[in-house]
């Protein structure tokens, strides 16, 4: 892990002797002492998609997280799948690259 | 719902590049009753209500117009937004394929157009979190009836 130089001596730089130790901590390690991986989460439990080829676009992904259907809006996907009968679908956007990270209703 | 329905967290791919972790969504599959398809359903355990866009209303649910609106921020904007009464219903998941969806009827508020970068129905206090109980943990979160929660920990309310 790298930091910034620049801010390496702001008294909330990790560097900076009097940083909070249970930041420092949490940073550094970033792993509760009741966690059994190392990293922050249980890669095997998190269900990863991989939308990048349909950024911006929303898409229905079958049970085996595979996209069979995408449409430029909602409504669009929703009369594709009404005549295309693709049947257990779940509906969702792939985030677009730029986008900011929204923060629950945003 | 028998059992605790345990589900992951869903990476969505949001924020590749510039968050330090990857970005983890709570997220069930949510859909009207008997619609083929569901659409994927954030929990937001901040929303103050049920969010949904006004296509989910077409796809069924006996959606009835109450008359009522509210004002909600969503999508970086302020809107005004119109009150339904919806029958939705959870399907289980992937570990639990022979589980029945559970079904409830509940006030939800409905945007159009929607503004949301993401999915199509935003799961909040009132329509979703005062009908089940949802444990969140590191590794995964778990749904149950809303009973469970009172059970566990009846008599144990905040008294002040």
């Amino acid at each position: 892990m790298s930091w910034c130089f620049v801010c390496w001596g702001c008294p909330w730089s990790p560097g900076f002797p009097g940083f909070p130790y249970r930041l420092q901590s949490a940073i550094y390690y970033r792993q509760p002492p009741d966690r059994v991986t190392s990293n922050g989460y249980a890669p095997i439990m998190v269900r990863t998609l991989d939308l990048t080829p349909w950024a911006g676009r929303w898409v229905a992904v079958d049970s085996h997280d595979h996209v069979c259907c995408d449409a430029p809006t909602l409504a669009e996907l929703l009369d594709a799948l009404a005549t295309a009968g693709l049947g257990d679908v779940e509906v969702m956007r792939a985030p677009a690259p730029d986008e900011p990270v929204v923060y629950g209703l945003g | 719902m028998a059992d605790a329905w345990h589900y992951n967290y869903t990476d969505f791919g949001e924020g590749h590049g510039r968050s330090p972790q990857p970005v983890l969504r709570a997220v069930v599959g949510v859909a009207t009753p008997g619609a083929p398809s569901r659409f994927a359903a954030i929990i937001d355990t901040g929303g103050p209500i049920t969010v949904v866009a006004s296509e989910v209303l077409r796809s069924g649910g006996d959606p009835v117009e109450r008359n009522e609106s509210m004002l909600l921020r969503l999508g970086g904007s302020t809107n005004e937004v119109g009150l339904y009464d919806l029958t939705l219903e959870v399907r289980p998941p992937a570990s639990a394929p022979d589980a029945t969806p559970i079904a409830w009827r509940s006030v939800v508020a409905v945007l159009d157009p929607w503004p949301h970068h993401g999915t199509a129905v935003i799961l909040g206090q009132t329509g979703f979190l005062d009908t089940f109980t949802v444990t969140f943990g590191p590794d995964g979160f778990v749904l149950e009836p809303a009973s469970v929660f009172r059970e566990r920990f009846a008599q144990q309310g905040d008294p002040g």
